[in-house]
């Protein structure tokens, strides 16, 4: 499977199952998904687009202000993933809050070398790693390691914003921020 | 994935009880991942789910049918889902099951209405329309759910049409008396066959049943007439309380939901699992 026919399917599981994990139980949040490999911004090079992201404005039932976390996603084919791969969700970390890398492992792989190896790096750069299968007719997703939190300027994450979501989200963003 | 219509002609026989009380006990008890699709512009089935709190932020949020709707489908429909869509906690702890909604709300109506207004003019059947709208997004979910509800509204509305005709099977949920009996053969003669849909698998749940002796010939004519799922749920005021949530961020178990109607419950979804979901998991084609 070609990586860009991976996307809706990476997109999917971040609407039903990733941000729905982000939701503080007695809070409020909004998750917003897009497919930013091809969107524009200040530096649209090979190693400072994320394939997708996913951004979360959310606050704590009694908390008094709202806290907007950005993430990226590098999405790889079964057989593109190798360290290149660590070290591009790696750059990542300098436009997002949170870099995961989100690969289709291949058949008879979920103990493999190569995803120790891989693992391994992740868990040295402090990068978040996901990997997906199917199993029984479904694909089912397992998040290996969970990213710290890096601190990209809030102008930064405003650019990643503004170039690479589309209207809709950032006009449902600004809805919320101006309401809640 | 498996799509059942939750469909019938009259209003106030247990369609959205039925959805939610399905969605529930498959998912927890036959591990399923379960997507239900509100049609029904009243949204009792995302009142159920989501309590009115929860559907006024999905609402705000932009995550309805009616957004999916305006869209024109052109967003990815997960986009629009609203995932955890349930109070027990059981299987929101549990990642082998899900409940989760596209939620409607009353815009709904309108929505349809200036749907079915462009597509008259343009000599189009707006349910077709709807159809050739949900299909590749229904396709693309596919490999996230075992199973997708489709909640209808009563009547023979645009809405309703195409959820049948999505549909892979039919449950009718119907009460033994003769007025809802008269209008499920109503739905099975008349209904389907305009819908090219008679020859889609057709069930049938009997809700509110109050043995009586004016009931009980009712029960027994439906199950020599149709395939009827069981056992029939009980009238228990019980199963009120059981399906309003007050507040999304209220919690309950499977146990303390439906207290006892508990074994009733379980014993329909494992019915529908038998009779419906094990026949089509063994027909690879019709996935």
């Amino acid at each position: 499977m070609a990586e860009v026919d991976l996307y809706p399917l990476v997109r999917n599981y971040l609407n039903l199952e990733f941000a729905p994990s982000l939701k503080p139980q007695r809070g409020v949040s909004l998750p917003l998904v897009a497919i930013t490999s091809n969107a524009a911004g200040a530096d649209a090079g090979k190693w400072s687009r994320p394939d997708l992201a996913l951004v979360n404005l959310w606050r704590h039932k009694y908390q008094p202000s709202f806290t907007l976390d950005l993430y990226g996603f590098e999405v790889k084919p079964t057989e593109t993933c190798d360290l290149s791969s660590v070290h591009e969700t790696l750059a990542h970390t300098r436009l997002v809050h949170f870099s995961y890398l989100v690969w289709q492992l291949g058949e008879d792989e979920t103990e493999s070398r190569r995803l120790q190896l891989i693992r391994d790096n992740c868990e040295a750069y402090e990068i978040g790693l996901i990997t997906f299968a199917k199993v029984d007719g479904l694909h089912r997703f397992k998040v290996h390691l969970n990213c710290n939190r890096r601190n990209p300027s809030p102008s930064v994450i405003d650019e990643f914003i503004e170039t690479r979501f589309g209207s809709r989200e950032k006009d449902r963003l600004l809805a919320w921020l101006e309401r809640q | 994935m498996l799509t059942i219509a939750i469909a019938n002609l009259k209003g106030g026989v247990g369609k959205s009880t039925t959805t939610v009380c399905l969605a529930e006990a498959l998912a927890l008890h036959h591990r399923k991942r379960v997507l239900i699709l509100d049609l029904d512009p009243q949204a009792n089935t995302s009142f159920m789910l989501l309590s009115r709190q929860g559907v006024d932020q999905a609402d705000f949020a932009g995550r309805t049918l009616t957004n999916f709707l305006l869209d024109q489908g052109r967003n990815t429909i997960s986009d629009y889902v609203r995932a955890g869509a349930t109070d027990v906690n059981e299987i929101l702890a549990n990642k082998n099951c899900a409940v989760d909604i596209l939620p409607s709300i009353p815009r709904v109506w309108f929505v349809e209405e200036t749907l079915q207004e462009a597509a008259y003019k343009s000599g189009n059947d707006p349910a077709k329309q709807l159809v050739k709208m949900f299909t590749p997004h229904l396709a693309a979910l596919r490999e996230h759910y075992h199973l997708c509800l489709i909640d209808c509204p009563p009547g023979f509305s645009s809405l309703t049409r195409a959820g049948v005709m999505l549909a892979n099977a039919i449950i009718s949920p119907t009460i033994a008396d003769p007025v809802s009996t008269r209008s499920l053969a109503d739905f099975v003669r008349l209904g389907l066959p305009m819908l090219e849909a008679d020859t889609k698998p057709h069930y049938v749940v009997i809700t509110k049943y109050q043995p009586r002796n004016t009931t009980e010939p009712i029960r027994d004519l439906l199950r020599s007439t149709y395939n009827v799922l069981e056992p029939s749920i009980r009238y228990s005021t019980h199963m009120l309380e059981a399906t309003e949530r007050i507040r999304n961020d209220s919690f309950r178990t499977f146990r303390n939901k439906y207290s006892s109607l508990e074994a009733d419950v379980i014993a329909l979804a494992g019915d529908a699992e038998r009779k419906i979901l094990r026949p089509f998991q063994s027909v690879p084609t019709k996935r």
